[in-house]
């Protein structure tokens, strides 16, 4: 049958079971938005107050369910807008499908109104994007899109269209999606004769375990391989992190626990993972002692950061279930047991001003919510506290932007995920900064009645680089002190949403269950009053030796 | 040292701009470039780049290249 451009994309929206897509409308795409009206009852659009924040929340939404997240924008600045969501979704590996609209093909490269060459602008952060200059190849080109943003390592793909596209009719065929292709698995003899000959094996996780769904075949590997497990920050819940194998996070605020594993090990078993900066600190001596087995989906990370003693390309969960049949239980004597003890952290008390601390808060947040929350976070203190003191057990419950470390990624994100994961309760962990840079997606939460908990540790300063100027810039507070004095809860209340406070460590208990109960129909707000000085600890400082973190910092 | 990647990739707008976006981004600046329809089809361009690179780097760009959903093929020769 002959469709329009508008109808061909939104049919083929749902040839990929795509039943919501976040978005905000515009000029060039007027049609696509006309036609979203007829198709209102097969897809859901969830319009935000930026189109940054409607890419986090499609991104949120992809990493909360494990699908395609989809986000629609006009051309010129919706398109830009998208860019930090883009290349946040293409650093953390996330299927993202974001389609823009551009002015007619006869006014492309003539600097006419809201024109960008976001093709152009985009590619660096995107797997791959198409600019449909003929309607006969647009089904083909979402098709593909959808294809390429789930193949192999998975990414953000963008589609342009020009308006005139979107009105132009063409023959439309309804087809299923395009099936995967197999992935390429090397040969694993190599890689069993490494497990079978060690006998200090380690076994460190990255997002990689997430993304291809190998939770239970990782369980059953720790437990054949008898190893003590690690994981990255993108890694969190892919291992549950209430199993006593687990020994917290590896890296810049990983555990020490972590950290000696990595020394004393003879056999670092990553997977799915890129060895990023943050996690290995000085390259040089990191795992210098241990044979390096590097399994990832994506040839290109092996051997990029650390040279690896024997790499595998494969999808984790393939791979890991063919080892799984091939490597002999093995027993390692007391390897595990003397590499526990990572819960002995650094506690750190509140002061007579300000006696909570965002550590006490997340511990019973976790404790609450027994574990199985959504958490998205910001990036900076926030990010990383809510990594620490949250214990994961289940994959997809930690959401967070990793790679970019997109600062206003959270509470798009949360949405996007309370959308997606309904029967979730989500809390968006936040510093009073980055709520800065979203607090305009509050509109957002009231106005689509999204029960999500934005919980704002606010020190009123731009903790992490406050305590990177601390450390490393001898005190001197450069433009990190905001002390903005917002009433955060008459701001939750212009909104119409409920904002509380936590002052007292005794309220902490009583306002968060006050939240969750709030949070079971509508949105709220909790600010909590913390020091400005208080530091995520351990920190391994940039480029030095993960072996040596700093556990404590005199202020 | 002197390497030579051939490259066969769809004949489209853009595939060029694709291609040097891997060589920026890894910062290595091309020696020569040639950009032809292949013999076979005109859907395709053969594009014969030389540069000067190690073998290992060589090895990784050669990764970073097939990566791309517009290239069909490479070879290098050293």
């Amino acid at each position: 049958m002959k469709l329009t451009g508008a109808d061909i994309l939104l049919e083929c929206l749902l040839e990929q079971n795509v039943d919501t897509i976040f978005g905000y409308p515009g000029g060039a795409v007027l049609f696509i938005y006309d036609s979203l009206y007829a198709y209102r009852g097969k897809i859901r659009h969830v319009i935000t107050s930026h189109e940054q924040h409607a890419g986090h929340a499609a991104d949120g939404y992809a990493r909360a369910t494990g699908k395609t997240g989809v986000v629609l924008a006009t051309s010129g600045p919706g398109a830009t807008n998208l860019v930090t969501a883009l290349a946040t979704a293409q650093m953390d590996s996330v299927p993202l499908v974001a389609i823009t609209g551009n002015v007619g093909l006869d006014l492309l490269g003539l600097d006419s109104f809201q024109e960008v060459d976001i093709t152009g602008i985009t590619m660096p952060v995107t797997k791959h994007n198409f600019l449909i200059r003929d309607v006969s190849t647009l089904a083909d080109a979402v098709r593909k899109a959808f294809f390429i943003a789930n193949d192999g390592r998975k990414g953000a793909v963008l589609i342009d269209i020009p308006k005139d596209i979107t009105a132009m009719t063409a023959e439309y065929e309804k087809r299923a999606p395009l099936p995967p292709r197999p992935p390429a698995i090397s040969v694993l003899s190599q890689a069993v004769e490494l497990i079978d000959a060690a006998k200090r094996p380690f076994i460190y996780t990255g997002g990689g375990i997430i993304s291809s769904g190998a939770s239970e075949e990782l369980a059953l590997f720790a437990e054949l391989t008898d190893s003590p497990v690690s994981s990255s920050l993108m890694g969190q819940g892919g291992f549950n992190q209430d199993d006593p194998r687990y020994i917290g996070m590896l890296g810049m605020h990983g555990t020490k626990a972590a950290a000696e594993t990595v020394k004393r090990c003879d056999l670092f078993i990553a997977l799915g993972t890129r060895f990023s900066d943050r996690v290995t600190g000085d390259k040089s001596v990191f795992a210098k002692d241990a044979k390096i087995l590097h399994i990832d989906i994506d040839e290109v990370e092996h051997n990029k950061n650390v040279p690896a003693h024997v790499e595998v390309q494969g999808d984790l969960k393939e791979v890991l279930s063919r080892l799984n049949k091939l490597v002999k239980q093995k027993d390692n004597g007391d390897w595990v047991k003397t590499r526990s003890g990572f819960n002995i952290k650094v506690e750190q008390e509140g002061t007579a001003d300000f006696p909570v601390t965002p550590q006490a808060v997340i511990t019973e947040l976790c404790r609450l919510t027994k574990g199985e929350a959504i958490i998205t976070t910001e990036v900076g203190q926030n990010q990383m506290w809510a990594a620490q003191y949250y214990h994961y057990k289940e994959p997809r419950g930690f959401i967070s932007s990793g790679g970019l470390g997109t600062m206003g990624f959270g509470l798009g994100a949360a949405i996007g995920a309370k959308i997606g994961r309904p029967e979730k309760t989500v809390v968006n962990i936040a510093g009073d900064g980055s709520f800065g840079m979203n607090m305009n997606e509050l509109i957002t939460l009231s106005k689509h009645r999204i029960p999500v908990i934005q919980l704002v540790l606010n020190n009123s300063v731009l903790g992490m680089v406050r305590q990177w100027q601390r450390l490393f810039y001898d005190k001197r507070f450069s433009e990190t002190t905001l002390d903005r004095d917002i009433d955060y809860v008459k701001l939750a209340n212009a909104f119409g949403i409920t904002g509380l406070i936590i002052e007292k460590r005794e309220h902490i208990v009583e306002i968060l269950a006050k939240a969750l109960e709030i949070a079971s129909d509508r949105p709220v707000l909790i600010e909590c009053r913390v020091d400005r000085d208080i530091n995520v600890l351990p920190m391994v400082p940039a480029g030095k030796p993960i072996i040596d973190p700093i556990m404590e910092i005199e202020i | 040292m002197k390497q030579t990647l051939t490259l066969k990739t769809e004949n489209t707008v853009g595939v060029l701009r694709r291609v040097c976006g891997v060589f920026s981004r890894k910062g290595y600046n091309i020696e020569t470039l040639l950009v032809e329809p292949s013999a076979e089809t005109p859907d395709f361009s053969t594009m014969t780049v030389t540069l000067f690179l190690d073998d290992g780097k060589t090895f990784e760009l050669v990764k970073m290249l097939k990566r791309l959903y517009d290239v069909i093929e490479v070879r290098h020769e050293s």
